[in-house]
């Protein structure tokens, strides 16, 4: 074709690295990751920013880290420092502040994880995380995430497509929506010790939204494993809603025939609502969700953006929400 | 009243967090998004010289040893501007980059903020009339003006409960601080009601 039918999806050229960068781009981040790690100790300063990942993954899911596929998802767009990806967190079972978790996550024990599936399939039962993850093949996704809080971050995730994972579990005709739960522990997540919240964390996404092939569950970031912060061992990236909806370091997954409560919209429901997906028309009742900060920002200038209806992704999305008022379901 | 030579090492003392401030933010201990940390703990200092401020007067109508603290009022408000002008200009420039349609739906939408300009806009003309020649230009009109400082108080108060989204912290913190130095001159002013009462109040009921 001569002429290129963008995707929304798709961004332009100003944001696009180097084609040879790219596409050597983990091995350049890896070796950039030695020399900068080498050259610059533990500095935070800008000039000595880790571009990669230098955890090592366990030996139960080595094999599947050497062996990630590449994804056109993503391609080009500017990636944020592993950096800063891995020291600015909202995790509340840690704390408050956004570098709480990676203070206090060194200590969470990530290896054995079990993963519970219950609920309207044929297939349940509690399933070792590794069990899970072998029987795929593992895939590095650039996608963005974009917080309710109006700020955002370009990741490359490692993982596989919910889809795939669900459907191993054959979720039957009554199985409308599908729940998560994140770890309840509160001897390895301080946070949950008190607060408003109701521990554990949970979410919930409608059955279509979850075999949509957007919808990622990742085991990684950067090329290797996630870090405990940024919700190892499994997580959710459900990249066209705001962040919270991406549920971090999953123990359960339970199909469910009605729509499960979500941890923010019983915290604040005139203020969360299930579907939260992106949506620069409608405003949070307290600030303005038309414009994001695309972190890391400058010095003293953030990179203010206009937020995007479903973060960029309308076209694979829109579709769910045909003849739906997206004001009305916030 | 003042001695001259203390006044650099009281403006040290009081510039010192901003000093902190800039420092932090210049060497990047506020990456990646300089903005939060750097308005909270602006806010903050701006709140605390406020709470100072508001406390003053009753502290030094209950207890006689603190009068020397009067000489510091004007230095302790100013401050409370100061802060709240970096309060205000990290807002415009770490956080919404002088983006100003980002300004201007805050600025409509957001009750949070336009309580929190409020509050500003009655520092900027409390700081505006603070200096002596306008103390002597407004005579009488001086003292019920700058009783507005309360509503201040008031409006600070709003701003910090109307953006909570789940750490109310701050908001419980500054809440008693700013609320009891109110309260203090409420009591005042209905003692002084009541004993005139007392006089006229007829025999009837």
């Amino acid at each position: 074709m001569l002429i290129k039918i963008k995707k929304t999806s798709d961004i332009s050229e100003h944001q696009v690295t180097d084609q040879a960068i790219y596409l050597n781009r983990r091995q350049f981040m890896r070796n950039s990751a030695l020399s900068v790690a080498a050259l610059s100790g533990t500095s935070h300063a800008l000039a000595g920013l880790q571009e990669g990942n230098l955890i090592s993954p366990p030996t139960s899911l080595a094999s599947a880290f050497n062996n990630i596929q590449e994804t056109h998802f993503g391609m080009g767009e500017k990636i944020a420092p592993f950096d800063v990806a891995s020291s600015y967190n909202n995790f509340y079972e840690f704390g408050y502040g956004k570098g709480d978790p990676a203070k206090r996550a060194d200590n969470f024990k990530t290896d054995p994880w079990t993963i519970t599936v219950e609920g309207e399939a044929d297939i349940v039962g509690t399933f070792a995380l590794e069990d899970i993850i072998n029987e795929h093949q593992l895939e590095e996704r650039i996608y963005r995430l974009r917080c309710v809080e109006a700020w955002s971050m370009v990741v490359p995730w490692v993982g596989i497509s919910l889809a795939d994972v669900l459907k191993k579990f054959k979720p039957n005709s009554k199985a409308k929506y599908v729940y998560f739960e994140t770890l309840h522990d509160p001897a390895q997540f301080p946070g949950q010790k008190g607060g408003n919240i109701q521990w554990p964390y949970r979410e919930g996404l409608r059955i279509d939204e979850a075999m949509n092939d957007l919808a990622f569950l990742s085991v990684g970031m950067y090329g290797s494993v996630l870090p405990n912060q940024n919700g190892a061992p499994v997580r959710l990236v459900v990249p066209w809603k705001y962040g919270f909806k991406s549920i971090k370091s999953i123990v359960k997954i339970r199909f469910v025939e009605t729509m499960p409560e979500t941890t923010w919209n019983m915290l604040a429901p005139q203020e969360y609502g299930f579907y939260a997906n992106v949506n620069p028309g409608v405003d949070h009742p307290r600030w303005t969700q038309k414009q994001e900060r695309r972190l890391p920002g400058g010095l003293l200038f953030p990179n203010v953006i206009d937020t995007q209806m479903f973060n960029g992704y309308k076209e694979e999305v829109a579709g769910l929400y045909s003849g739906m008022s997206l004001v009305k379901n916030y | 009243m003042w001695d001259r030579k203390e006044k650099p090492y009281v403006l040290l003392v009081f510039c010192f967090p901003a000093i902190w401030l800039f420092y932090s933010l210049l060497s990047g201990r506020y990456f990646p998004d300089p903005a939060e940390p750097f308005m909270t703990l602006s806010g903050i200092w701006a709140g605390v010289f406020i709470c100072l401020s508001l406390s003053i007067t009753p502290l030094t109508k209950k207890v006689k040893k603190l009068r020397v603290i009067n000489r510091y009022r004007r230095f302790i408000g100013l401050s409370a501007f100061w802060y709240a002008s970096i309060h205000l200009l990290a807002y415009l420039v770490l956080h919404a980059g002088f983006n100003m349609s980002w300004i201007q739906e805050d600025l409509l939408k957001r009750p949070y903020i336009y309580i929190g300009v409020l509050a500003f806009v009655i520092l900027t003309v409390l700081a505006i009339t603070s200096p002596k020649t306008m103390v002597r230009k407004l005579g009488k009109r001086w003292k019920p003006l700058h009783k507005l400082v309360y509503l201040a108080g008031l409006a600070i108060l709003a701003h910090l409960w109307w953006q909570i989204k789940a750490d109310s912290e701050i908001a419980i913190w500054f809440t008693p601080f700013l609320l009891v130095p109110l309260l203090f001159r409420v009591n005042f002013k209905k003692m002084k009601i009541n004993s005139k009462n007392t006089c006229t109040k007829s025999t009837s009921h």
